[in-house]
């Protein structure tokens, strides 16, 4: 066709192949026409695409796009009215509407599920027709669309017919008769919440069926101008009613459950019914409703009914008692749903723990009241002990009741932060409780039980165990310094008297409060440990001493020392209350000989190495192996016994070294020969000469008190089922503190606090020159938390004391209570 | 099937990118040999065994015609209203991204080999629009502009057959006021000598088609040549990834159409967009050159 060829002559290209035809629109058009019919027919198989698609392109090119767009309008327009929706009309059976009608009665469900399945399918197929007959029509004409429609700014054909649809077919009168009745989307609507009604009431309904005609609501807008989410006939029509619906069936669902509220039963079928409404929501609905429906669940099942469900009497108390954590599980993802912060759960299970906290404190604090009241002194030791059994039971008890809500939390409350919070602040709350005030006291003692005796045969893992259960509750503890007090006391002891299992495990433990509580709250107890060393090379160190002495005596006494630094180690507490005015006195007792010589050898030894040092000897906390020789008499061979006694118990045995063969001395006499205090050589002499088994000396009149006209003397026929006897109870083993003893520690622990107010008031004003009476006693409370919780009696006490000793100054002009700090 | 290409390349540079050249050409056996082929095109008894997934992909046209519940879902497609000579060089285009518009043979003058591609650029340019393929409608485009700007002194009747051809086959849509007023440019540039032609087929012309009397009018009042672009500071220069040319844009490169003012490659592949506004007189003077000899001005 293109011929350049030959002739010179340059001609004028022909137009197009076709320029020739005229496009005669009429024509055209009545062919595309029938074409359209027959796609709508589902009659296209023979059609030409090519030469529709040519057609359209050639009345666009002859400027007719407009009237091709009116055309095919019309077109779509007149089949709709005049052939679609009679048909559907026709199809419809007219029971649906009656039935439809408020009433709603003299239909059985299944008649209305057939019903509203077989309207739901004739509305889905005529739907699925349109779309695909569209489709083509819209694929006939595209080059309309791409130049015509799209340079008009006109909605592309498909679009076009879309709206037609929902305007001829949906927003029509589904009665043919009645042209003012209600509209086939109105049935669309009813029918759908009827078929979703039946399966919340455990039919089984088609859900496909729903789903395509929700797919219809979603792809159709209720304007055609604004296509936008909220503009689809599924959110603008459908989904409010669906949840309004919704909410009236549970609302009434919640208030028939509550007839008989069993709190699990509510909240398993709340569950149930949230998980099927997110099921329905996906595969008969759309997802984007979810979240939607669920809240009208929420809101109408749990919202305001959480609280009752809660405080039920099978609510979250009984479940917890009767350890239902599945349905704790279930009331904490309820009570999530509704609260962020949980609170109504919050408010139970904390009320719960510290009932049963509270429960727990009273047990111990009954025991303690029992045997103080019905115990004279006789019985005084095993009350003691009873005393100390609860306080270990006490401990215990909180470590159970601990696991069992940390398992509550981890199984059922999915770890969550806020409630982990709130149990442990209800834990701390009655650990601290105004009413109970020995948790540091008891928690020190269960860390001693288990030090001598709890660990032993026990795996490394077990021990950490423990180690941590006793961390977890110094945690709880507000009073720390209290507790530093207890348990440098009860650590004393350990040491001194060698109760400890294992230094490792000790020092695991030092670590771990190290870690918890910082750095200053341990140096003292590891200034204990480093005296315990220290103590041993001295020991070792003194012995090679002796030793190159050359002083090679077979009887001589060998000695170990423990050198305590008087400021680290409690030794005001180790010794019973009754002496206390007799320690105060510095009472040094007289040494028999052989033991003053080793003492001031010791003495010299020591103060060479370290000068300057003051040495003072603590004969109450030391013991002695001494040897034992019981003459053979009547039959029985002598007898030879390793005594495992009190320094004190010592002096006293050596003393009848002296006295001849059955002369007995007198109290008096013991007292004035050894210058020990009164109240430890009673003790001692009961242990000496009462104890049945330890019996070594023999009183005079055998009773149960001593008296100070009593005779003591030594017992030759004492049997000894052991070669190995070890006297005296002098030191008990750590128990829980009597009331005096308990005044005494309260005394002391206010004194030091009392130093550390002050040393906080003065640093803090040091540094803020001056500030106001609340801000002070703000900062004093929160730089000294860690330690303890300072009574405000004693700031203001301790204030006082400072102004008075001109540290600080009120300023007098202010409107606000203030001081100010003098350099 | 007889239509391999033996001759020139268009631009000859389109082709630097070695991966592009290497995947064409192993395209155009497939379209020689059709082998795999699943569709037919027929055109006046030339038949083309294309594949659906080469011609559907690069033209909405033959993507419905395959997919509706029509006669050409056989596998069949006639286009018995197109040139032969227009749908071989479309389908060529569509497997090895060229086209061939230089005559073929010896002619007797450089002017009617010119007139001759003018004439091939812009029926390609109509099939193309007509079928939707738009890199084919934008090369071309850009071809027709080329050839304008390079000749001033083309034959005028031979030429306003050419407008006639343009302005029957589009219409006055934003779409199509490109290739419009390339070709009333033209016309205006020569009014002179056209009104004088005693064969007044300018006149003729102008009666037939509104649209073209209104487009030439509507230039000779306003003014024939078009104002350079001022490129404002913002302007970017981007490299063409395909040809290997820099020009400037004005807008930043997302909102304006994807394709080289060159070689009309669909993307900027390899992109390298530096700042118009940082560019030395010297760089600018240069880039003003090369884009004015491609009949771009800026």
């Amino acid at each position: 066709m293109l011929s350049g060829r030959g002739r010179t002559k340059i001609r004028a290209p022909r137009r197009g192949g076709t320029s020739a035809e005229e496009v005669d629109f009429n024509t055209t058009w009545i062919e595309l026409q029938q074409s359209f019919t027959a796609i709508h027919t589902k009659d296209a198989s023979g059609l030409s695409y090519e030469q529709l698609y040519r057609h359209a392109y050639r009345i666009v090119l002859r400027k007719k796009g407009d009237v091709l767009y009116k055309n095919v309008q019309d077109f779509e327009q007149k089949h709709l009215s005049t052939v679609v929706r009679p048909h559907f009309q026709s199809v419809l059976p007219p029971p649906l509407l009656v039935h439809l009608s408020p009433s709603m009665g003299g239909s059985t469900v299944s008649e209305r599920r057939e019903l509203g399945k077989h309207f739901l399918a004739q509305l889905r197929t005529i739907w699925e027709d349109h779309r695909l007959s569209m489709g083509m029509i819209a694929d006939v004409l595209m080059y309309m669309d791409r130049v015509y429609c799209a340079d008009q700014k006109r909605a592309s054909i498909y679009d076009t017919s879309m709206s037609q649809f929902r305007n001829c077919i949906l927003f029509s009168s589904a009665d043919p008769v009645d042209k003012d009745g209600i509209n086939v989307i109105g049935v669309l609507t009813k029918v759908i919440l009827d078929q979703i009604q039946m399966e919340r009431n455990g039919d089984i309904i088609e859900n496909h069926l729903i789903k395509g005609c929700v797919y219809m609501l979603e792809a159709l807008y209720i304007d055609s101008g604004l296509e936008v989410d909220e503009n689809k006939l599924y959110n603008a029509q459908f989904e409010e009613e669906f949840l309004e619906a919704s909410r009236k069936f549970y609302l009434a669902e919640g208030q028939q459950m509550l007839q008989a509220p069993d709190a699990g039963s509510y909240a398993a079928n709340t569950m149930k019914r949230i998980r099927q409404e997110t099921d329905r929501c996906r595969s008969t609905l759309l997802e984007s409703t979810t979240p939607k429906i669920v809240k009208v669940v929420e809101d109408s099942l749990i919202r305001d009914q959480l609280k009752d469900l809660i405080e039920a009497e099978t609510g979250v108390r009984y479940m917890i008692d009767n350890e239902r954590l599945d349905l704790l599980h279930m009331i904490y993802d309820l009570n999530k749903r509704v609260d962020e912060n949980k609170t109504e759960l919050t408010k139970a299970v904390t009320g719960r723990i510290l009932e049963l906290g509270a429960d727990l404190n009273k047990g111990v604090m009954a025991v303690s009241a029992v045997s103080s009241d019905t115990t004279a002194d006789g019985g005084k030791v095993s009350a003691a002990g009873q005393q100390t059994l609860a306080a270990l039971k006490w401990v215990e008890e909180v470590l159970q009741l601990k696991d069992r809500f940390d398992n509550i939390l981890g199984l059922s409350f999915e770890g969550d932060l806020k409630l982990q919070t709130a149990q442990n602040r209800s834990f701390h709350e009655f650990i601290n409780s105004q009413l109970f005030s020995r948790s540091a006291e008891y928690i020190s003692l269960f860390i001693d039980e288990n030090m001598k005796k709890g660990i032993k045969g026990k795996s490394e893992n077990e021990i950490d165990t423990v180690l941590e259960k006793a961390i977890t509750l110094l945690r709880y503890v507000q009073d720390k310094d209290l507790f530093e007090r207890y348990y440098k006391k009860h650590l004393c002891k350990r040491l001194l008297m060698n109760k400890s299992l294992s230094n490792d495990v000790e020092k695991q433990m030092i670590s771990r409060m190290k870690i918890e509580l910082g750095n200053n709250f341990t140096l003292k107890l590891e200034a204990m440990f480093r005296d315990m060393t220290i103590s041993g090379e001295l020991t070792t160190g003194y012995k090679e001493h002796v030793a190159r002495l050359g002083d090679a005596d077979p009887r001589r006494v060998e000695l170990a020392i423990n050198v305590l630094t008087s400021m680290t180690w409690p030794l005001e507490s180790m010794s019973s209350n009754n002496d206390r005015e007799d320690q105060t006195k510095k009472m040094q007792c007289n040494y028999p000989g052989a033991i003053e010589r080793i003492k001031l050898g010791f003495e010299k030894y020591y103060s060479e190495k370290h000068s300057g040092r003051k040495l003072t000897w603590q004969a109450n906390l030391g013991t002695a192996d001494i040897r034992a020789t019981f003459p053979g008499k009547d039959g029985t061979k002598e007898r030879k016994h390793e005594l495992n006694v009190s320094t004190y118990a010592m002096i006293i045995l050596m003393l009848f070294n002296d006295v001849p063969a059955r002369h007995s001395l007198s109290f008096e006499e013991i007292q004035a020969r050894t210058n020990i205090p009164k109240n430890e050589l009673v003790r001692n002499l009961q242990s000496l000469a009462i104890a049945p088994k330890t019996r070594i000396l023999i009183k005079e009149p055998m009773s149960k008190d001593i008296r100070a006209s009593d005779q003591f003397l030594f017992n030759e026929g004492f049997q000894g089922k052991f070669h190995k006897i070890k006297i005296g109870v002098v030191m008990a083993a750590n128990r829980v503190e009597g009331e005096a003893e308990r005044r005494d520690t309260q005394k002391r622990n206010d004194d030091s606090r009392g130093f550390c107010i002050e040393a906080a008031l003065v640093r803090i004003m040091k540094q803020r020159k001056e500030l106001t009476h609340a801000h002070l006693f703000t900062e004093t409370i929160s730089l000294l938390n860690s330690q303890f919780r300072p009574d405000l009696a004693m700031i203001k006490k301790k204030v006082e004391s400072l102004i008075e000793r001109e540290y600080l100054e009120r300023i007098e002009d202010e409107n606000t209570p203030s001081y100010r700090y003098l350099a | 099937m007889a239509c391999g290409f033996n001759s020139s390349i268009f631009a000859p540079n389109v082709f630097a990118d070695y991966r592009i050249m290497n995947h064409a050409s192993a395209l155009g056996r497939y379209l020689s040999s059709g082998l795999h082929a699943d569709l037919m095109i027929n055109c006046h008894g030339e038949n083309y065994h294309v594949h659906k997934v080469i011609v559907c992909s690069q033209s909405s046209f033959f993507a419905k015609a395959c997919e509706g519940g029509f006669k050409e879902g056989s596998g069949v497609i006639d286009l018995e209203h197109d040139e032969p000579d227009i749908v071989r060089q479309m389908v060529n285009f569509l497997y090895t991204m060229r086209f061939n518009d230089e005559k073929e043979g010896t002619s007797d003058t450089d002017e009617v080999d010119f007139i001759y591609s003018v004439e091939i650029n812009i029926k390609l340019y109509i099939i193309a629009d007509k079928y939707n393929i738009g890199a084919l409608k934008r090369v071309a485009l850009q071809r027709v502009k080329i050839l304008l700007a390079a000749n001033n002194d083309l034959s005028m009747p031979a030429f306003l057959g050419h407008a006639r051809m343009v302005y029957e086959n589009t219409t006055d849509a934003e779409d199509h006021a490109e290739i419009r007023s390339i070709v009333a440019k033209k016309v205006v540039e020569h009014a002179q000598a056209l009104i004088k032609d005693p064969d007044g087929d300018l006149e003729k012309l102008m009666l037939d088609l509104p649209g073209f009397g209104k487009d030439v009018t509507k230039m000779l009042l306003i003014g024939s040549v078009d104002e350079p672009r001022v490129l404002e500071q913002t302007a970017l220069v981007y490299q063409c990834g395909i040809c290997g040319q820099s020009f400037p844009l004005p807008l930043p490169m997302a909102d304006f159409d994807n394709h080289c003012v060159f070689c009309g490659a669909s993307a900027y592949s390899n992109v390298q967009a530096s700042s118009w506004a940082t560019m030395s007189k010297k760089q600018k003077k240069a880039m003003r050159l090369s884009c004015a000899a491609q009949g771009w001005s800026i």
